[in-house]
């Protein structure tokens, strides 16, 4: 049995952050080897924070960045980004994790199934 | 340039310079592509290509000026470090890269996706190259893509690698349904053309 924590936060907990609050908490989780499951998605300028830091924290040896999974709402018609970064973040499910932590992820059109590496 | 050229220049529609960022995930293809864009239009060449990812891992800009019919556009084009969310130097030891390299490799990759980051603020315009063989629905693609609409620049969606048997530029097509997706091959040269007229069109507004 894997000794990975995993965090759901539900969006109302996620409402209450501000964005850098957002940021500073998935990385510092990822760096603890945490797995951060989030009702709702992230805007992509949340996103492209957390890219950027994660690339601030990287080391050669412990931590290597992270894994980001997205599951889009159900929406009718649109590309992926309309489905993604539609106007309502509040919809959808998103996981961080550690870079390499989940052996393996499907996703579903209203799923994620995650296994440990 | 004759003194004749450097008048017509004046004449010439468009602005002066557009600042264009070749963005994307590591290995779909950006220098390739920019490197195809100055060898078409008389420019240096951006760097060097390489299988082993991260080759270009700091943002490398060349004056680029694309004539279409009367219309002539001078692009800044900014050939960025490929965008990851990961780096383990590791993985560059597989290329045959020492254990020194690969960690020098690892930590200029990672300076080089803050660098490609922070000149999202800064251009005009981007082109966002996708390897059409591979799954575009990536993370990666996906957050560029959002974050760039988000902050109202113009993009182009570049299905790259079409001249592969695998590649599927309809998929790409699909997932960026409500964007400018245009496939070329920038090894071959095909379609590329078609991606100049986008540029100038889409760019030099």
């Amino acid at each position: 049995m894997s000794g990975i924590k995993f965090e759901v936060m539900a969006r109302s907990a996620l409402e209450r952050m501000s964005e850098d609050e957002v940021v500073e908490y998935v990385i510092r989780r990822a760096k603890e080897g945490s797995v951060v499951v989030f009702e709702g998605q992230l805007s992509p300028q949340v996103l492209t924070k957390i890219i950027e830091e994660a690339m601030k924290n990287v080391d050669l040896e412990e931590f290597k960045g992270v894994d980001i999974h997205v599951v889009p709402p159900k929406t009718a018609g649109g590309g992926i980004i309309k489905k993604i970064f539609g106007r309502k973040f509040d919809t959808g499910i998103t996981v961080i994790s550690p870079a390499g932590a989940l052996k393996d992820l499907k996703k579903g059109e209203d799923y994620i199934s995650l296994k440990l590496g | 340039m004759s003194i004749l050229e450097k008048l017509m220049g004046l004449f010439r529609s468009g602005p002066k310079e557009v600042d264009i960022g070749v963005y994307g995930a590591p290995n779909v293809g950006k220098t390739t592509l920019a490197n195809r864009m100055a060898r078409d239009w008389e420019a240096k060449e951006f760097g060097r290509v390489s299988r082993v990812p991260h080759e270009t891992r700091k943002p490398v800009r060349r004056e680029v000026e694309i004539s279409i019919g009367s219309k002539s556009v001078r692009f800044n084009i900014v050939d960025t470090p490929g965008i990851t969310t990961k780096v383990d130097y590791r993985k560059f030891l597989e290329y045959g890269l020492s254990v020194e390299e690969a960690k020098r490799r690892a930590k200029e990759a990672t300076r080089g996706v803050v660098e490609a980051i922070k000149m999202l603020k800064k251009i005009q315009g981007a082109l966002v190259v996708v390897d059409s063989t591979r799954d575009p629905y990536d993370q990666v693609n996906i957050t560029l893509i959002g974050n760039l609409e988000a902050n109202d620049v113009p993009f182009i969606v570049v299905a790259n690698k079409i001249d592969l048997p695998e590649a599927d530029p309809e998929a790409v097509r699909d997932a960026f349904s409500d964007y400018t997706v245009v496939p070329v091959s920038a090894k071959t040269g095909r379609n590329m053309n078609k991606l100049y007229e986008a540029m100038v069109r889409e760019f030099a507004r």
